[in-house]
């Protein structure tokens, strides 16, 4: 019985956290929506989507580590938010066919004696936001490419491309040591 | 370590990109998010205790408790969280039980057996009243929200959708009680939220594969005429 209570009341914390996450981090979030969508009601739905889905899948979210969880959910919101203004105003997205296996990807110490940290940040800005949105979720949140694939709503093979495009880029920009963005 | 650099940068790119939102103005939250985020923690309860309740059931005979046993454990805490979270009414009907609470209602599906657990076809009101128009759609895999407004008089017409095993919403009765309807054979639970300035009510009923429901600004007897015209009762 002891245990049934315990499991009971875990759970209700459990509840409690993402619960007290979005009354935290509501504002917070909504005007990342609002900023791309440019309506307080879509921004509202972009939230909801967002929370549904940790709702019926939350594994992920509570895989993060607590002290990130706040940017992971901006970023997905972003992402949401962008998904349905392209909705909204019908705009394609033009995807590669390439797939790619291999993800690693590491910067040398080296990598500044070409460009500077500021100049190599300022250029990973300028990503397009998709771009963005797979690097974080792959390298910085550290999920696998189908988990990737699974919160974007995307395929595997876009996430991978999307990963070559990004990484294919930022080489560049490292080899041509900055001459060609200036 | 070289990981690690490229992950650091990740992170500032991040940061600063998000920290312009850190001080937006404060926005607040329509009734309709509000009734919303509602749903989604109880249906994030709701898995979340489907996930207990499957792991419970591994671990139940190592407890070695009999079926009485387990009942009477659960009817104790039952009881037990009845009297944590306030007095609890239960609501039944012919489709749909739920669970009343102090100013709210929540309504879960009866027959959820051979139902779509994803939305397979999607409804859609084909004749609307004069000067109303279809504004916007949201749907998700498990939920369709269509909305049409008459601009002119700002009267709107809601049409939702659900599949029934997520169908778990919460209804603001505290002013208005639900009926039971049977129109034409065909039954479901009615909601009359009209005040003195504005006609506004809301039908339920399960269709045999998902729950629909429309909320309108309309009189009783106008609603029903739309439902007819659209073939839905």
């Amino acid at each position: 019985m002891i245990d049934l209570i315990i499991s009971t009341i875990e759970n209700e914390e459990q509840r409690n956290e993402l619960a007290e996450f979005y009354s935290t981090h509501r504002n917070w979030l909504c005007n990342i929506a609002y900023s791309k969508l440019k309506d307080r009601f879509d921004a509202e739905d972009a939230v909801q989507t967002v929370f549904a889905e940790i709702a019926d899948d939350p594994e992920i979210f509570f895989k993060i580590a607590p002290r990130n969880r706040r940017a992971y959910v901006g970023i997905i919101v972003r992402n949401v938010s962008i998904e349905m203004y392209k909705k909204r105003n019908k705009v394609q997205l033009e995807e590669l066919d390439e797939e790619t296996e291999d993800t690693s990807f590491s910067l040398e110490d080296e990598v500044f004696d070409k460009i500077t940290r500021e100049e190599l940040l300022s250029f990973m800005k300028q990503l397009p936001i998709e771009q963005q949105t797979v690097l974080l979720l792959h390298y910085y949140f550290d999920l696998t490419i189908y988990e990737t694939a699974q919160r974007l709503h995307i395929s595997v093979s876009t996430v991978n491309n999307r990963l070559k495009s990004a990484r294919g880029a930022i080489r560049k920009f490292i080899d041509e040591g900055n001459t060609n963005y200036v | 370590m070289c990981e690690n650099i490229f992950k650091e940068l990740l992170g500032e790119m991040m940061e600063s990109e998000l920290a312009e939102f850190d001080n937006a103005p404060d926005r607040k939250p329509s009734l309709r998010h509000r009734l919303a985020m509602k749903r989604i923690f109880a249906r994030y309860e709701r898995n979340k205790l489907k996930e207990n309740e499957r792991t419970t059931a591994v671990e139940l005979p190592r407890s070695r408790l009999n079926f009485k046993q387990r009942i009477i454990l659960a009817l104790v805490i039952v009881l037990l969280m009845s009297f944590l979270v306030g007095w609890v009414v239960v609501f039944t009907s012919k489709d749909f039980h739920g669970i009343i609470y102090a100013d709210n209602t929540q309504l879960f599906a009866i027959n959820t057996e051979n139902a779509p657990t994803i939305i397979e076809y999607q409804y859609t009101l084909d004749h609307v009243p004069e000067g109303f128009e279809l504004i916007k759609t949201v749907s998700s895999p498990t939920f369709v929200y269509t909305y049409y407004l008459n601009n002119s008089t700002e009267q709107t017409i809601v049409l939702e959708q659900s599949v029934k095993l997520h169908y778990d919403p919460h209804y603001d009765n505290e002013r208005s009680k639900f009926d039971e309807f049977n129109i034409n054979g065909k039954t479901g639970l009615f909601i009359d939220f009209s005040t003195e300035k504005l006609n506004s009510s809301t039908f339920i009923w399960d269709n045999g594969d998902y729950i629909i429901e429309i909320s309108l600004d309309l009189d009783k007897d106008s609603a029903i005429d739309l439902l007819e015209i659209n073939n839905f009762l």
